[in-house]
Order: structure tokens, then sequence, then C-alpha cells
């Protein structure tokens, strides 16, 4: 396999890749899979989405190695062919009812200075579903159509074909019950109260 | 105090910047955070940082070697073409030949008739009751017509058909599709259950249905007009109303509806209800992309031009079975 050489202005290593050199192309990965990282991080504040994106992202570089114009930098090329995908994650995120919930867990831990630091936005999403997932269906069902779809309960009590007095009950039961697992976990139990008011 | 909120505030400033612009524009945006490295430096760890790598040759060196041993492999196998295409020619014959010997032969034991259509087909049963199916491409019905004479109506299904249950309240007519069992009196409904897809579906047009699915202990009554979804892997369900058309059963239109759906289904889809494969490399870096619309189900080139134009690619089909 032909060797690779880092040159100032790339020229080598792009001609390289457009080659098929696997070599060239673990080059360009080393220098910048930590830099895409962090900027897809940014965007997606997820370290699996994040790596998610990486893979595709690359994979994308190689099979597209023969369009890279030389004049055009392998830093705008890499943006270029991730685009949609970084938007999209971005997006995703930003409508994302959990990462709301998220960012005010954040702001709490925050404000009350507390000793434990802060877990990250995937360990936070795992915790919430276990919680979630050891409700009953029936009220695993409610509470999700009204936290994370933001329906009313008239609606769910049409939707699921339900009076709306059991919409209600079974919410504030659902939710009564995720205080109960959760009592230990005090952001969760601060979630759960903010659930409650609304 | 200031500092209250913060991350809350700061996720609302983003949502409204992110409401007001379109996709060329925050791509313009992004673009300028990356080229000015305006986004805080994170280490991506060692381990991580060989484990993806890993991930990513496997994918993209192997396949290359892949590819290459195919054409190859293809080149010398002329033969095996031939007796394939005479297979294929004799398939139906096959299928017609053995299902009239099956069920002359076989009194006495259960007889299980199997109707198959296969990618590209479409053909409508009638059941021994009157119940009518209508089933789409690549799907499996089955029934035993010694329980259909006595009383018990019952039938295995999986991939997609439009079911019309002649009325029978006295007699329940069952249909067994995976982890769901669909419970009729009188009715007409959709189901949508292919192994290769997370959901099956159930869209109810008239009538009642019962939904009983594994893992879930309560029933589900569907309403008119009322679609369940079951989510095979959580075990969930979730009913939704529509305005008594579905998506679901666009196909009873001879048109494939999509709605935001990733264009490698889309594909899929369009593959299976026409019977042809396309070649993935046309369309791969755009698999994961959106696609809403409604395209023809008998006329391909129709559809290739929709899709090329959309994405600006070229599809070719591989071939044609």
């Amino acid at each position: 396999m032909k060797e690779c050489i880092i040159d100032s202005d790339h020229k080598e290593l792009i001609s390289g890749l457009k080659k098929g050199s696997q070599n060239c192309f673990k080059l360009i990965y080393d220098m910048y899979a930590n830099r895409l990282y962090s900027f897809v991080y940014n965007l997606t504040k997820s370290k699996e989405d994040s790596l998610d994106i990486l893979q595709e992202v690359f994979e994308r570089l190689w099979d597209n190695r023969k369009k890279i114009s030389d004049e055009k930098s392998l830093e705008s090329f890499l943006f270029v062919i991730g685009k949609n995908l970084f938007i999209s994650a971005y997006r995703k995120r930003l409508s994302s009812q959990k990462y709301e919930d998220y960012t005010e867990y954040i702001d709490r831990q925050e404000e009350y200075k507390t000793a434990s630091s802060a877990i990250e936005y995937d360990e936070f999403k795992k915790i919430l579903n276990i919680a979630l997932n050891s409700l009953p269906f029936r009220q695993r069902q409610i509470v999700w159509l009204s936290k994370y779809k933001g329906l009313k309960n008239s609606k769910i009590a049409e939707t699921l074909n339900l009076s709306e007095q059991t919409v209600k009950n079974q919410l504030s039961l659902g939710l009564k019950t995720l205080r109960d697992v959760l009592g230990e976990t005090y952001f969760l139990f601060f979630i759960i109260s903010h659930l409650l008011i609304q | 105090m200031e500092k209250k909120y913060s991350n809350f505030d700061k996720l609302e400033r983003e949502r409204r910047r992110a409401a007001e612009m379109n996709d060329e524009e925050l791509a313009q945006l992004l673009q300028q955070e990356w080229e000015n490295n305006d986004f805080p430096e994170l280490i991506l760890p060692a381990d991580d940082k060989e484990q993806l790598y890993a991930d990513i040759s496997s994918k993209i060196f192997d396949n290359e070697e892949n590819n290459y041993l195919h054409s190859v492999h293809e080149r010398k196998s002329l033969l095996w073409k031939m007796v394939k295409y005479a297979a294929i020619l004799l398939m139906p014959l096959l299928a017609v030949a053995s299902f009239y010997l099956y069920e002359k032969s076989n009194h006495g034991t259960e007889q299980m008739i199997v109707v198959q259509t296969d990618r590209g087909e479409r053909i409508t049963v009638t059941l021994p009751d009157g119940s009518e199916v209508y089933l789409n491409s690549a799907s499996v019905l089955s029934y035993s017509s010694e329980s259909f004479s006595e009383g018990k109506r019952e039938v295995k299904f999986e991939g997609e058909a439009f079911f019309t249950v002649t009325s029978d309240p006295t007699h329940p007519f069952l249909v067994k599709t995976g982890e769901v069992n669909v419970n009729v009196i009188g009715t007409e409904f959709n189901v949508f259950s292919r192994k290769n897809v997370e959901d099956i579906s159930v869209f109810l047009r008239k009538g009642t249905v019962e939904i009983h699915c594994e893992g879930v202990a309560d029933v589900i009554k569907l309403k008119p007009s009322q679609k369940a979804i079951f989510d095979k892997q959580n075990k969930e369900i979730e009913i939704i109303n529509t305005d008594n058309y579905d998506n679901d059963i666009s196909w009873l239109n001879n048109e494939l509806v999509f709605n935001n759906e990733p264009l490698e289904e889309v594909i899929n889809k369009i593959e299976i209800s026409y019977g042809v494969d396309f070649d993935t490399q046309n369309y791969s870096h755009f698999s994961k992309d959106r696609f809403t619309g409604t395209v023809p189900m008998d006329d391909l080139s129709k559809v290739i031009d929709i899709i090329e134009d959309v994405y600006e690619i070229k599809l070719t089909v591989k071939n044609k079975k």
C-alpha cells in the first residue's frame, strides 16, 4: 500500500485519498475525528448520536472521495457531505421534550450547587426511560401522550377511547407511582412535580 | 441571579433562532461555526476513536472487496442464471400444481392453504366464509379450510393486506400476525406486518376489532378511523385517530403515499410493490433523508423520475424479478 504524506496544503493527502489509499484515509480520520466530534457533540449533546454521525460522515467521505475538488479544502468538504446530518440532528435535539427536561435539571443543579456533578444528557435519557418503563402500560401510555406528545387530557381521552376523568386519574396515579419509584432520585422528583403543576 | 434557568433560556433562544431559518440558512450558520472552531473542544476518548475507526473501515473496505468478488462470481455463472430464470418462470405453475395436489391428497389431516404473493404481485383471496382478503405484494396468508367449515374462522398472515370480513357475530374472525392477534366481528381493515419493519399497524375502516398484543395485558378495541401501531421491540401500542383515510391503505388506490419517511424505506416499498431492485450505490448517501409525497404504483418510470428529480440522483434498476 502506498505511503501517505501529510503536506501543508493537503494536496498529497487528497490525491492519495482519491486514488483509494487506505493509509491516507486513516490519516485524515486521525486529523479530523476529534474536531468533528466536538462540533457534532455541540449540536447533539449526545455521545451516542455524535458517534453515529461521525461514522456516517467518514463513510460518505470514502464513498465520495473522487468528488473532492483540489481547490476546496478537506475541511469544507467534510462539512458539505455531512451538512444534512448536522442540521437534522441539531433540529431534532432542539425540538426534543427530553432535552428541555434536561436543561431544567441542569439549571436546578447549578442553582442549588449540589455536591454531585450533573450527569450527561445520554445518561439522563436512560434513567428517564427506565422510570417511565416501570409504569403499568396504560399509565405509561397516558403519561407519554401527555408529557412527550403534548396532548391535552381531553384529546388523550378521545384517542384512547376513555373518559376524561379516567385519563385524569390515571395520569396523576402514574405520576405518583413515578414519584414513589424515584423518590430517592432528586432530579427526577423535580421533573415529576413540574409535571403535576402543569 | 442571572444564571438561573440559563440552560433552559439558551435552549429557548436557540429554538427561536432555528425556527426562523430554513435549512440553507442554518447550514451557513453551522458552517461558520465549523470553520471558525466556534464550539467547545472535547476529547474523543482513544478507545472510542479506535472502535469507531474499526467500524468504519470494516464497513467501507470490506464492502469494496465483497463487491469485487460478487462481480467476478456473476460473470462466471451464466448457466446458473439460466437455471434461475427457468425456475422463476416455472414457479407459478409449481405453486398452482402443488396447491392442487395438496388439497386433493390431504384428506383427514388438517389442510393448510397457503397463498403467497411475490414482489410486484397483488391478488384477492376469497375465504370459505365469503370474506375477502386483498393481498399486497410479498405477503403470505394461510388458513385451514377444515377449521373454516367447523366455524372456526382463523387466518395467519404476514405482509400487508386489506380485509373485508363477512359479519357473523357468533363466529369471530381471528387474524394472527407476528406478536399481534386481531379479533374481528364484521369489518373492513388493513394490516401491515412485515418481519423487517419495527411496527405492526392495524387500520380500521369499518366495524370493530379487538387487538391482543404479545407482552401487553390490555385488549385494545379500535373504533372506525382509528389506527393501532404496535412497537414490536418495546411492546408498546399507540392509537391514532385518522380521518378515515390512512397512508396505510393508499395501496388500494394504486398509490404509494409517504409521509416524512427515510429514503431507504421509501425505496424498499417501491422495490416490493414493483418487484425490482435498485442499485444501492445510487442513493446510499441520501438513505436517511426524509421523503414526503405520493407516487403511482403502476408507472415505474414516473416513480424513478420523481425520486431522481427530488434527490438529483440517477436510479438504476438492477434486475427485474
